[in-house]
């Protein structure tokens, strides 16, 4: 018989335990506070739990063996308000659908590519810098419906909070500069070696008149002890990491909270971090705080955990799921275009999904398996993102990061996400002869995918589906968004520019994928989904203040994805940005524990 | 007790050195003792022939069905001999053991939907017309879904959706050809599977032919393709032919390659593959 099991109320509840959420805890918890931490999941151990099993491509990346089970929860999806939403029922590797949340201390984090990278000073400013530079005219025609707004800060605000978390992380990059332009900071950990691919692409992006740069990642280049006293494992490069099928690490050096932040927090007895506890929703009072959290635990008991302040790090979805469960915020509506709470998603573009170009190197050397660590080893350039080029004449904002460096990240059944949708090519003793050696150095192909542009607008938003439940009765959340056409003309016009430059590493068999010509979207949808809980300067259209607190519940805090204003690709992911959000979440909720009340 | 092959090569040597210090005069009790130890030899032989055929069978009880029908069975080789056929690039999904990756899967969790959201309503994707659903209008339909792993949105376990469909393809092959799928000649498999591509089979049990084939595409590759724990990939036969090296991190076989090392070497390193299992038996080892 399950019970309503009442706890005497501490300073901060931390709901779900993932890389912003193990800032919080460690944060907090050393500034002489009480914390609990809510985790549905359990606490992996790397050298136990993943040391021996997780070299195994069917586990990981189709049964997804330590991931969110979807029997639980999903997501529904579609391309406009018009449709019916379909959920995602089965998670596959690339290219099909993926909701990639994480289960377990760490989150999401413990499977994702490592890939680093600081939003640039335009991101933060989108809005505003593209309209001074372009008019708005021109923002409205390349973004039809667009609703982009600033950040609450700008670039050089968040400098301090980023230089925090890259020593807390282990964030490995070049010296050469944290972004085109910013010299005089360099990451704390040295780039991963290269490898010959990549110094290939670097030579033919920089006899083309680009800028490479060794990628930022966090899969440790080295041993060493972060800001916290942590100890750290330096990376094997065994190559069964990021790549297309979500390893999780065998040694920790793959950046995620479980190896960071939340062995620090554990060292105090302030800390109370409870697994297996399943958080479903928030109480409030009548002058709109959160009073409590509430969660079920393994014999399905409902605990409810008060706090002074409450610090919601669940994964995209997720965060904004609860908030709707919980009455906090106001939904936007799509055809009045009010309301912020589910408003302005949008997406981190994992490869392969506009437009690529494909060609063939031979002999190039390294070694297709194993083959770095991930997403290290590589180069990034910026050159084709963000505003580094002049948009004058052009018909879209924005651009792409191209990165270059690994081979194919772990396994073999990757060729289904290269070979494109299953087809009659594929039967028989030609298709066979094809992947004769496909997998060996002395024979890659090499695809270019713009990581791209993909901002927001008023069309796409996030809320609950009226029609599909969750295991315990609640609402799925929804997700409506399509590519929009300042995507697809993003990607047709970087596509020819990335065939360019496999030309000049010396592939054959050059060939760009087709033109694009509609923005209906029909391939990976939710993996890199950000936005739809806004941190912004305007409350109309953004959940979260400068502090990332929210607008209308004052002791709710959160940082993640969710809750960037705008994103953009200069980084596959976003958890880079989000973390130094999660340093301005950790110093607001200090402000605030001494001194109450709206913090702008 | 079985033998190493440490001790198994002891012994030989020792009747090597045996004959070499022999003298002439010792010849008559050499002799028997050289017959001793070849007996003893021939009896260790037998030994470990008698091991290996007992490996071999313990490899054949591995090689069973949990779920797939015998009628099904036999559908289900054609299929997938059909699809990655050995040749002159080795071995196909047959000898690879294919079916019993894919029956294995079916019997457990991935044919139990154990890890799939299963919840109705359940709305077929890329309906251009106007839907309705409890009650509500969706004037443009559902959603065209990604490709891999198929589509799916039915109301059945994959248990169950492979039956559905392995009925129906049988059927849609007699109405075509008159005969089973694996009574059809490989040309005439290759057009029932690809008419299914197609959707060009107007009755298919309530599955939409296409969704099937992609499943029988990706779970036939991947049985091709994924570790040989899963009772696919048998002899490790795709990763032979794609050059990927499992669970080999370059030293598996005593090359003495570390992955940094071969992560940035200027040329190109070929070396054997190694199952998840050889791996853990060597970690265990150590």
């Amino acid at each position: 018989m399950s019970q309503v099991i009442q706890h005497t109320p501490v300073d901060v509840v931390v709901l779900g335990m993932g890389a912003m959420s193990g800032t919080i805890s460690v944060e907090l918890v050393q500034a002489g506070y009480k914390v609990v931490g809510l985790e549905r999941g359990p606490y992996w151990d790397y050298a136990s739990d993943f040391y021996a099993t997780k070299y195994d491509e069917w586990g990981i990346g189709y049964m997804r063996k330590f991931d969110h089970n979807l029997a639980v929860s999903t997501a529904t999806l579609r391309n406009n308000r018009f449709q019916f939403a379909l959920p995602v029922r089965r998670n596959t590797a690339p290219p099909g659908q993926i909701i990639s949340e994480g289960y377990g201390v760490g989150g999401m984090a413990q499977h994702y590519g490592g890939v680093m990278g600081r939003f640039s000073p335009w991101v933060y400013q989108m809005y505003s810098q593209t309209v001074n530079r372009y008019g708005l005219d021109f923002l409205n025609a390349a973004v039809p419906h667009q609703d982009i707004i600033d950040w609450p800060m700008t670039y050089d605000d968040y400098v301090p909070y980023y230089e925090e978390w890259e020593k807390m992380w282990g964030v490995c990059g070049t010296n050469e500069g944290i972004l085109p332009g910013f010299t005089n900071y360099s990451f704390p950990l040295p780039p991963s070696p290269t490898t010959p691919v990549a110094e290939a692409f670097k030579n033919a992006a920089e006899s083309l008149g680009y800028h490479p740069y060794p990628v930022p990642h966090s899969l440790a280049s080295k041993a060493f002890v972060n800001t916290y006293g942590v100890g750290v494992n330096e990376c094997l490069y065994d190559g069964w990491c990021g790549g297309i099928c979500n390893y999780v690490c065998e040694t920790g050096a793959k950046a995620n909270a479980a190896y960071r932040t939340v062995p620090a927090a554990q060292k105090s007895s302030n800390f109370d971090l409870r697994l297996n506890s399943y958080i479903f929703r928030l109480d409030t009072d009548n002058t709109g705080k959160v009073t409590a959290a509430r969660y079920y635990d393994a014999q399905g008991n409902v605990h409810v955990q008060p706090g002074k302040v409450f610090f919601n790090g669940l994964w995209g979805f997720n965060l904004i799921k609860l908030m709707y469960y919980s009455n906090i915020g106001t939904p936007y509506d799509p055809a009045t275009i009010t309301g912020s709470l589910g408003r302005g998603p949008a997406m981190g573009v994992p490869g392969a999904v506009v437009r690529t170009a494909t060609g063939t190197l031979e002999n190039i050397g390294g070694n297709a398996y194993p083959a770095g660590n991930a997403f290290g080893g590589g180069y990034v350039m910026y050159d084709l993102a963000d505003d580094y080029f002049d948009h004058t004449g052009l018909d879209f904002i924005g651009g792409a990061y191209v990165y270059f460096g690994l081979y194919l990240g772990g396994g073999p059944g990757n060729f289904l996400a290269f070979a494109g949708a299953p087809s009659p090519s594929m039967i028989g003793s030609n298709f066979k002869a094809s992947l004769k050696d496909r997998f060996l150095p002395s024979k890659i192909t090499l695809s270019i995918a713009p990581y791209g542009m993909w901002p927001p607008t008023t069309d796409w938003f996030i809320d609950l589906d009226p029609h599909y439940t969750d295991i315990y009765g609640d609402p799925l959340p929804r997700l409506t968004m399509d590519w929009g056409m300042n995507t697809v003309k993003c990607a047709n016009y970087l596509a020819p520019k990335y065939a360019e430059i496999l030309t000049k590493m010396g592939a054959t068999n050059v060939t760009t994928s087709a033109n694009v010509t509609t923005e209906s979207h029909t391939a990976t949808w939710p993996a890199h989904i950000r936005g739809g809980a806004r941190a912004g300067s305007d409350q109309s259209t953004s959940v979260f203040n400068k502090w990332q607190q929210c607008w209308t519940c004052e002791n709710l805090f959160a940082a993640g994805e969710a809750t960037d204003a705008t994103g953009s690709n200069t980084t596959t992911g976003g958890t880079h940005p989000a973390g130094a959000a999660s340093y301005v979440a950790a110093e607001g909720i200090k402000k605030y524990l001494q001194s109450p009340g709206p913090l702008v | 007790m079985p033998i190493s092959r440490r001790e198994f090569i002891k012994i030989s040597a020792a009747g090597a050195v045996g004959f070499g210090v022999a003298s002439a005069i010792e010849i008559p009790i050499l002799e028997n003792q050289i017959s001793n130890e070849r007996d003893q030899i021939t009896a260790l032989n037998n030994q470990v022939s008698t091991l290996q055929n007992q490996l071999s069978t313990t490899v054949q009880e591995q090689e069973a069905f949990l779920t797939l029908g015998v009628n099904e069975q036999k559908e289900v080789e054609a299929i997938v001999e059909t699809i990655i056929p050995s040749d002159q690039n080795g071995l196909g999904a047959k000898e690879a053991g294919v079916i019993f990756f894919i029956d294995h899967q079916l019997a457990g969790d991935y044919g139990n939907n154990a890890r799939m959201y299963m919840k109705g309503p359940f709305v077929l994707s890329g309906q251009t017309g106007p839907i309705t659903v409890g009650g509500i209008t969706y004037p443009q339909g559902s959603p065209v879904e990604p490709f891999t792993g198929p589509t799916y949105q039915y109301n059945l376990t994959l248990r169950e959706f492979w039956r559905t469909g392995l009925l129906a393809l049988e059927a849609y092959s007699n109405s075509v050809y008159g005969k089973n799928f694996e009574d059809l000649t490989t040309d005439q498999r290759t057009q029932i599977l690809t008419d299914l591509y197609n959707n060009k089979p107007t009755s298919f049990n309530d599955i939409v032919p296409k969704d099937f084939f992609n499943e029988l595409i990706f779970m036939t590759y991947s049985g091709f393709m994924m570790d040989p724990v899963y009772g696919g990939n048998n002899g490790m036969v795709g990763w032979i032919l794609t050059g990927f090296t499992g669970a080999n991190m370059g030293d598996s076989f005593n090359q003495g390659r570390n992955v940094l090392d071969l992560m940035v070497a200027d040329k190109p390193t070929r070396f054997p593959p190694h199952s998840l299992g050889e791996f853990q038996k060597i970690m265990g080892e150590l």
